[in-house]
């Protein structure tokens, strides 16, 4: 094995160099996505219980990845608010050490400085690293791979010296590379293999990190739910063979929709797929020679992608960021082997891997290019809405004219972010295609019952994006409102409010702070359920009766008796939550309340029930 | 100890979010009786339907547009009168023979006018009382022809509007 020395740092520059220039739109990307979900975090820590909460509690799919997602994100909006240049520094750092460590680990494996600064080359260049890089969301791969190479450089020094502090650094960072992304699981299987390949033999101390892979994997696979359907329903059959083949296609640019989108100096898929199967025939030669480099290299392509190939519905360009380091050193030795036996071997082994640097870099830096336009668009909308929250404190903000691009980069995650309720239109439902098992996005948009109240009570202020600015609209919005949303009852009424006189019917009295009181029967319409599963909710008072029976209420729904209360004794405040029938397309729905008995309020004529101070369908 | 220091950092770094007013555009608070449409200023009253202005700052209007005019406390609650000023072009003439104007509000309708020819002209609509009795007027205007789009411009052109008043229904 050659020795690394600081002179040896020079290796990883030219891919750093690479990395800054490809990536130069990426690395300035700005906030999108999932991101705002991440950053919407700290504002929901207000105690040690939330912080664990915020750090532990299972997110998207079921992930905890506490350091690469959690840890980022809530220590650096803490830290610098929203500004994301601190989120790419610290991006940039960490791919940075990635870099040295790949130059480093290549020269010790390879005993090649060509191969040493070759490899940190070919991982930048390729099409994986491009969204990591650009988006904030995607550091767990960064990070993970920081692990990863970490654990291996460690790996490599114990096996040179045999000194257990090596041993338990590697432990170390492969324990806490678990909690960056749930790939580092397969960390012992590439430490096994490359022992097994490099000397023939286990040493058996390594066993033991298979044992938080197995419970890490076990605990994975009980105590998470994993979804039948949709892009992340997994599938664990043939299938994954194809999946395998897609990934090895992409990672040369090879399939047909990025080959043609990233189409410029080289312009084919089958660029791409030349470039591929000369890697293949390296591949066979090199297993059939048993060189070690190589045929690691294939290993770890394969066995560090192997966790996301049940993932059929849900391939990605970005699931090749840390597989590709595989990739890196199979291109990287083939080139050192070249050069050893001679011109005409490396001038046909630099064109097989200038073809695939351009092509892929190509992609590489159109895919980071796309991600800064739309982190740019994302930018100006959100600080748009935070200047419309600004001027219209407390008032629903109904918008228009966002596509569906805009809506998930910049609106649906986003406004986790504000106070005030943000939702789109509900006419521009139709243009928002949720993706294939997403669960619902409902809550960006508002129904029309939430539109005509605001509306109704001097709460909406409406605005239409164009020209990346909100421009308001409420005049002209409200003016244009359906009627039917006007005239279609409310999924709540605020008794106390001067628009619910018209949802009340028989057996109210006036309107008081705080409520109205009931005669012993009063009635009410309100929205019918829109979906199954959904609770009228009745909030309420009645003073306590000291001595006396607890008063009674019957709800009764459409005619029909749908529950029966018994006030808790002493308690004057009362919730009530009588489930709802599921929607039968009947427009509106009508409630009737019936109190068993009066309440005697001194010098007080009227007959009393209880006082309500909302009804709402929810 | 890079987050311990980053974290003792954190009052220095943070800022807090500038505010961006560029990036909104607010409806005027209080709205004019009387707008000219060359007028900056008076944009926020054009709802709908008005090109980007052409040099010189007149706008192209499209077959359907929407105005707001506000209602003085004068006007309230009784009969007014809708000026509208506007240009018929020479150019678009034989486009727009014959064309008429049909001013509603509310989805009631205020009137028609039927435009005499190419030129400068001002078509009146009367507003009932019952229109004016808020601090806001919102008028639609369709027109029955428009000038086809041609060449590069896809645009489907109406009249030049130039000015729209709200005045007493006697004046």
């Amino acid at each position: 094995m050659k020795r690394f020395g600081w002179r040896d740092l020079w290796l990883a520059a030219p891919a750093l160099a690479l990395l800054v220039w490809l990536d130069w739109h990426g690395l300035r990307s700005w906030f999108h996505q999932d991101d705002f979900a991440w950053l919407s975090l700290g504002g929901r820590v207000h105690s040690l219980g939330d912080l664990f909460a915020a750090l532990f509690r299972p997110a998207a799919q079921g992930t905890v990845r506490v350091f690469s997602e959690r840890v980022f994100f809530l220590i650096l909006e803490r830290l610098f608010g929203m500004d994301h240049r601190p989120f790419h520094l610290v991006v940039l750092a960490t791919q940075a050490a990635n870099l040295a460590l790949l130059a480093w680990i290549t020269l010790r494996i390879s005993g090649s400085r060509l191969a040493a600064a070759a490899a940190p080359v070919f991982w930048t260049v390729g099409p994986g690293l491009a969204v990591p890089l650009a988006w904030l969301s995607a550091y767990n791969q960064i990070l993970c791979g920081f692990f990863l190479l970490a654990a291996f450089a460690c790996l490599l020094q114990w096996l040179e010296t045999d000194r257990r502090g090596w041993y338990a650094a590697q432990a170390a960072l492969f324990v806490l590379g678990l909690g960056a992304l749930e790939i580092m699981v397969v960390y012992p299987v590439l430490a096994t293999a490359w022992c097994w390949l490099e000397r023939r033999r286990v040493p058996r101390a390594l066993w033991w990190l298979w044992i938080p892979s197995a419970v890490f994997t076990a605990a994975h696979l009980l105590l998470i739910p994993k979804p039948a359907a949709g892009v992340y329903a997994q599938h664990w059959d043939l299938s994954m063979l194809a999946t395998y083949f897609q990934y090895w296609k992409m990672a040369f640019v090879a399939d047909a929709e990025m080959a043609q989108a990233a189409r410029g100096l080289l312009p084919s898929v089958w660029v791409g797929a030349v470039s591929g199967l000369a890697v293949l025939g390296w591949i066979l030669v090199a297993a059939w020679k048993r060189m070690v480099v190589p045929v690691f290299g294939m290993v770890w392509f394969t066995v560090v992608l192997a966790p996301v190939l049940p993932l059929r519905g849900h391939v990605s360009y970005y699931y090749l960021a840390l597989p590709s380091i595989g990739l890196a050193w199979i291109l990287a030795a083939g080139l050192a082997e070249a050069r050893r036996r001679g011109v005409a071997a490396t001038a046909g082994a630099l064109a097989v891997v200038s073809v695939f640097a351009v092509h892929a870099g190509n992609a590489h830096r159109m895919t980071a290019e796309w991600r800064y336009q739309r982190g740019l668009e994302a930018r100006h909308l959100y600080f748009a809405l935070e200047r419309a929250a600004e001027l219209h404190p407390g008032r629903v903000l109904v918008l228009t004219g966002i596509g569906n691009d805009l809506f998930w980069a910049a609106v649906f995650d986003a406004r986790l972010l504000f106070r005030q309720r943000i939702c789109l239109d509900p006419r521009m439902a139709e243009n928002i295609h949720a993706p294939e098992g997403f669960e619902s996005y409902s809550e960006a948009i508002c129904s029309p019952n939430e539109v005509a109240a605001a509306a109704i009570e001097g709460r909406l202020t409406a605005y239409r994006w164009a020209e990346r600015r909100l421009i308001a609209c409420t005049r002209l919005y409200r003016y244009r409102l359906p009627r039917e949303w006007l005239d279609a009852p409310p999924l709540q009424i605020d008794t106390s409010g001067q628009a619910a006189t018209r949802w009340l019917g028989s057996g109210w009295h006036q309107a008081e702070a705080g409520g109205r009181w009931t005669s012993l029967r009063a009635e009410a319409t309100l929205a019918a359920p829109n979906r199954a599963g959904q609770k009228l909710i009745l909030q309420g008072y009645r003073p306590p009766e000291p001595g006396t029976a607890p008063a009674r209420i019957t709800i009764r729904l459409d005619g029909a008796e749908a529950a029966r209360y018994a006030l808790a004794p002493g308690q004057a405040a009362f919730e009530l939550r009588v489930p709802l029938p599921p929607p039968t397309g009947r427009p509106s729905l009508r409630v009737e309340l019936e109190v068993d008995r009066p309440f005697v309020a001194a010098g007080d004529a009227r007959q009393l029930g209880v006082v309500v101070s909302r009804l709402e369908v929810r | 100890v890079l987050a311990a220091a980053l974290l003792l950092l954190a009052p220095a770094c943070r800022r807090e979010s500038a505010s961006h007013p560029e990036l909104t555009v607010e409806e005027p608070e209080a709205l004019q009786a009387s707008i000219d449409v060359s007028n900056p200023a008076d944009e926020g009253q054009l709802l709908d339907g008005f090109y980007a202005p052409e040099p010189g700052g007149w706008r192209w209007s499209a077959p359907q547009f929407t105005i707001t005019l506000g209602v003085p406390e004068a006007l309230r609650r009784k009969d007014a009168r809708l000026e509208f000023e506007l240009v018929v072009p020479e150019a678009g003439a034989a486009d727009l023979a014959g064309l008429t104007i049909t001013a509603s509000s509310n989805e009631r309708q205020l009137g028609q006018w039927r435009s005499p020819g190419a030129g400068r002209h001002t078509a009146v609509f009367p507003v009932p009382a019952a229109l004016t009795q808020e601090e806001a007027l919102i008028v639609d205007f369709q027109l029955d022809r428009f000038i086809a789009p041609r060449g590069g411009d896809q645009r489907r052109l109406g009249v030049i509007p130039a000015q729209f008043r709200l005045v007493a229904a006697g004046k």
